[in-house]
């Protein structure tokens, strides 16, 4: 007798699909598994036995062998055990073979039948959509991610009866019916409204949200710059469907999904300064997406910049200039996306007043040793460098009206719809994501300009990635001001943020 | 005793010189030596009792001038050196050793009564025309630097030598400014003239010996630059100098230690006033108020210097040159022109000031730097660039 049922495994974001195979045959009575697996996976055996016989199931005193192929890839996780547990009970028969053909199983079984929810169900389930499945059974906890893919049937189960319920038609449960999100989520976050001057500032910010800049922000204490941060993501452009899917997908093989809710919302991740290397990009046994892909398409907020181990920032390297990264540990090597906006904080000196010298009393080689915990290929990831003022007393009382997060996403909105329809066809979203190549076809400078730009190149010594950065900081500026042409006004802005680079890591 | 030939002529008076500044005791226990041996050969030559006695009696006499361990064993250590040999080396590598005893010693030091014996120089030494000291804090803002830059540039240009001490800030500037107009600049430093200290100034250091300045010190070459020399090299600073102009400089500073040391020798003080509420400005305040001459521009200086100035160099220029660049800016930019100051100011500031939009006053800030009449600090600081007439050249 033999039976079989899909489940899928996660392998970085996307998934496999995975095939456990059961055979019945007479013998010594004895459940052994084949199949590369971890640990936890192998110990499946136990559990699928113990939740068939809780489950009501009398199994035969047969030998059960069970193969989860293709063999050659790992697997992990707990999320084959309902899978098997389907397998076998085709196996003898109590489930028709026809029916779990079409179907793939995600699920961790509980000793009295029950289901247990697992992460990775989103990727899962996309790939089963791509492969033609029509139905799948998750946790019933994990069912509102899943039903976020269309085009195939979610049962949230809570026990394996449920299942075999299902299956052999006679159940009640219904399918989960798919919530696309909606259009225009309201947002209770916090707003720039509430932010009093530093004009600059949100300009520079709107700039970042619209061209996907990193920013980095030097003042001194208690100047704004985590208020400034944290209402960053309120401007930027509503996430499309396709970008719901993408983010939910890293959040899902997290296991971060709460609630089985999709992250509608671009994402903020503000870590501590002590974080680690590997929770920063990611890592772990299992190779599991960092903090940099947590926030792709969103935001991450490194405060206190400096105060980061110098290999903790460093690895940020890759990840600024590529937007994704490689995680390679011993047992796999995964690629996750991380195309946030990373905006860096920092003090200007150690006391944080510079370059105030009636209140600063550090030493020019103090200031330089600070500021060199950030080393120069670093900062000049940065397209946006800006230096707070101290807020001043006026400001505080605050009583001018500002402009509110939904007004300026507006105009954000509006730039990063030119690029879209520019960038149709290409791996570019925005215009931070340009190519070496397509900056040269996309952002040429008019005459005058270029001009400007060639004195500025000669007489500030900037790298040559610096020079591609400027030009598309220049390109989305030129983006927000609605027109197509790259003039002297846009580069001149462009470059009025590029400057720090020489007062603190020029000479 | 073997000191037979103590009474050698100059050529080698000088080796005992060197090998005497190699003792590197202070000022004070100096005097006492040659006071006790009668000339620096003599104690040099000295035998080891000799100078266990003079020690001796250096601790008995008085507590101000003590030895310390240390110091013995470096005079011990010298004494055993081939005193030739180590100023052949020495003026092998183009390093310059005068004496009090010699032609080319600076006049000006001579008349002192704790000036130094000998100098180490790179260069030229200070000329007889006009010198002018100009120190200031290390930790200066823009308005002090430029205030040395502008006033040093002026001068130079007329053919006053500028002094200072090659530290960060103010001396930088004063020296950069000298250069900059055309004239001669000289660094006294408080280590060995071969030590660049500090070594952001290593570029300055560069310009002011192709200018035809001189690296002046009158510590021995190699010496470290130990902070307890820097207040004596001050007085090298004030001794050399016709008067000594303070930028910028706090209370309690190594400016003020030169100009106490200005006031002994009889030197004029001027003084660029500050805001009353500046911390780096208060030396400054605190020295007009005791009577120090105000500059406002470099002609209160030169109307004093003038008797000392050898020859005019041609009629004095007056520049026009910030009238005719105030006809050429636009309405827009001379807006933005008339709020700035030379002090930075945030563009934050600017925006609220001349009420233009953040996409707007980026341009017209790169054209006015562009134009040279404003300066640009850090990222987001303007300031007027104090080339447009602030500080007039005389």
């Amino acid at each position: 007798m033999f039976g079989k049922a899909y489940s899928a495994a996660v392998l970085g974001i996307d998934a496999e699909l995975i095939l456990a195979e059961a055979d019945v045959k007479d013998g010594l009575p004895c459940f052994s598994m084949v199949g590369a697996s971890a640990c936890e996976t192998r110990e499946a055996k136990e559990r699928v036995r113990i939740a068939l016989e809780n489950s009501g199931y009398r199994l035969p005193v047969k030998r059960i062998t069970v193969n989860l192929s293709p063999a050659d890839i790992r697997k992990e996780g707990t999320a084959f055990d309902l899978s098997i547990a389907v397998a076998v009970l085709t196996a003898f028969g109590l489930i028709s073979e026809k029916a779990a053909e079409n179907s793939i199983f995600l699920g961790e079984l509980c000793l009295d039948g029950g289901v247990n929810p697992v992460p990775g169900v989103l990727p899962a389930v996309c790939r089963a959509k791509e492969e033609g499945f029509l139905q799948c059974f998750v946790p019933v906890e994990n069912a509102r991610e899943a039903a976020a893919v269309q085009g195939i049937l979610v049962y949230g189960v809570r026990s394996l009866r449920e299942v075999a319920a299902v299956l052999n038609g006679n159940g009640d449960l219904l399918p989960c019916i798919g919530s696309v999100p909606a259009g225009e989520p309201e947002r209770e976050q916090p707003d720039f409204s509430e932010v009093q001057g530093q004009r600059m500032a949100k300009r520079a910010l709107e700039i970042a949200a619209a061209g996907g800049h990193n920013v980095l922000m030097i003042g001194p204490p208690g100047t704004g710059k985590t208020m400034l941060a944290k209402r960053l993501p309120t401007i930027l452009p509503s996430l499309s469907f396709e970008e719901v899917l993408e983010i939910s997908k890293i959040y899902s093989v997290a296991g971060l999904l709460s609630g089985g809710r999709l992250i509608t919302e671009p994402p903020f991740q503000a870590p501590h300064h002590t974080v680690t290397p590997s929770a920063l990009a990611g890592g772990g046994r299992r190779a599991a997406p960092g903090l940099v892909s947590l926030a792709h398409r969103g935001v991450l907020f490194l405060d206190e910049f400096p105060e980061f181990r110098r290999e903790t920032m460093e690895i940020l390297r890759q990840p600024l200039e590529e937007r994704r990264i490689t995680v390679s540990r011993y047992e796999a090597a995964y690629t996750y996306p991380a195309g946030g906006i990373l905006i860096a904080a920092m003090n200007p000196c150690s006391c944080g007043f510079y370059p105030d010298r009636t209140k600063c009393r550090c030493s020019q080689a103090q200031i330089k040793r600070y500021i060199g915990k950030i080393s120069r290929p670093l900062a000049e990831r940065f397209d946006l460098c800006l230096e707070l003022l101290p807020v001043r007393y006026s400001d505080l009382l605050g009583a001018a009206p500002q402009e509110g997060s939904a007004e300026i996403r507006k105009r954000v909105e509006t730039a990063r719809n030119r690029q879209r329809e520019r960038y149709r066809g290409l791996a570019a979203v925005c215009n931070a994501e340009l190519s070496g190549a397509e900056v040269r076809r996309y952002c040429r400078l008019e005459k005058e300009a270029a001009e400007r730009m060639e004195e500025a190149y000669k007489k500030c010594s900037f790298s040559a990635r610096a020079y591609h950065r400027i030009l598309k900081t220049a390109r989305t500026i030129a983006d927000l001001a609605g027109t197509e042409k790259i003039e002297e006004a846009q580069l001149a802005e462009a470059l009025l943020y590029r400057e720090p680079d020489r007062k603190y890591w020029g000479e | 005793m073997e000191g037979k030939n103590r009474t050698g002529k100059t050529g080698a008076e000088r080796i005992y010189w060197n090998a005497f500044a190699a003792f590197r005791l202070g000022a004070g226990v100096q005097r006492a030596v040659l006071d006790y041996f009668g000339s620096a050969a003599e104690a040099v030559l000295a035998g080891e009792k000799e100078w266990q006695r003079f020690f001796g009696l250096l601790h008995g006499l008085s507590q101000r001038l003590s030895v310390t361990a240390a110091e013995m064993e470096r005079v011990r250590e010298v004494r055993q050196r081939n005193h030739k040999e180590e100023l052949a080396a020495i003026e092998g590598r183009g390093i310059r050793f005068v004496t009090e005893e010699e032609e080319g010693f600076p006049e000006r030091l001579r008349s002192l009564y704790d000036a130094p014996h000998w100098l180490y120089y790179l260069g030229a030494l200070p000329e007889e025309s006009p010198q002018l000291a100009i120190v200031g804090a290390r930790r200066c803002t823009p308005y002090g630097g430029a205030a040395a830059r502008g006033i040093a540039r002026a001068l130079a240009a007329h053919g006053v030598g500028i002094l200072s001490g090659l530290a960060y800030g103010v001396d930088t500037e004063a020296h950069e400014g000298a250069i900059a107009g055309g004239g001669r600049t000289y660094a006294v430093l408080g280590c060995g003239v071969d030590v660049c200290y500090p070594e952001s100034s290593r570029q300055t250091y560069g310009r002011i010996l192709s200018a035809g300045g001189g690296i002046l010190s009158e510590y021995p070459p190699g010496t470290p630059p130990l902070s307890c020399l820097f207040p004596q090299r001050n007085r090298i600073i004030a001794g050399l100098s016709d008067g000594i102009l303070v930028t910028e400089a706090k209370k309690k500073s190594g400016s003020l230690i030169t100009v106490s040391f200005g006031l002994e020798y009889g030197k004029t003080i001027y003084a660029v006033p500050g805001r009353i509420t500046d911390v780096v400005s208060e030396g400054c305040n605190y020295l007009l108020k005791e009577g120090a001459k105000p500059v406002l521009s470099a002609d209160d200086i030169l109307e004093d210097l003038e008797g000392l100035l050898a020859e005019r160099k041609g009629k004095r220029r007056r520049r026009n040159g910030k009238e005719a660049l105030e006809n050429t800016l636009t309405p827009e930019e001379r807006s933005v022109y008339d709020c700035l100051c030379p002090e930075p100011k945030h563009i934050e500031e600017l925006l609220e000031e001349t009420g233009l939009s953040p996409d707007r006053l980026p341009v017209v800030l790169q054209k006015l730097c562009q134009y040279g009449c404003i300066k640009r600090y850090g990222q987001a600081y303007y300031g007027r660039s104090g080339q447009d007439g602030l500080f007039p050249e005389g």
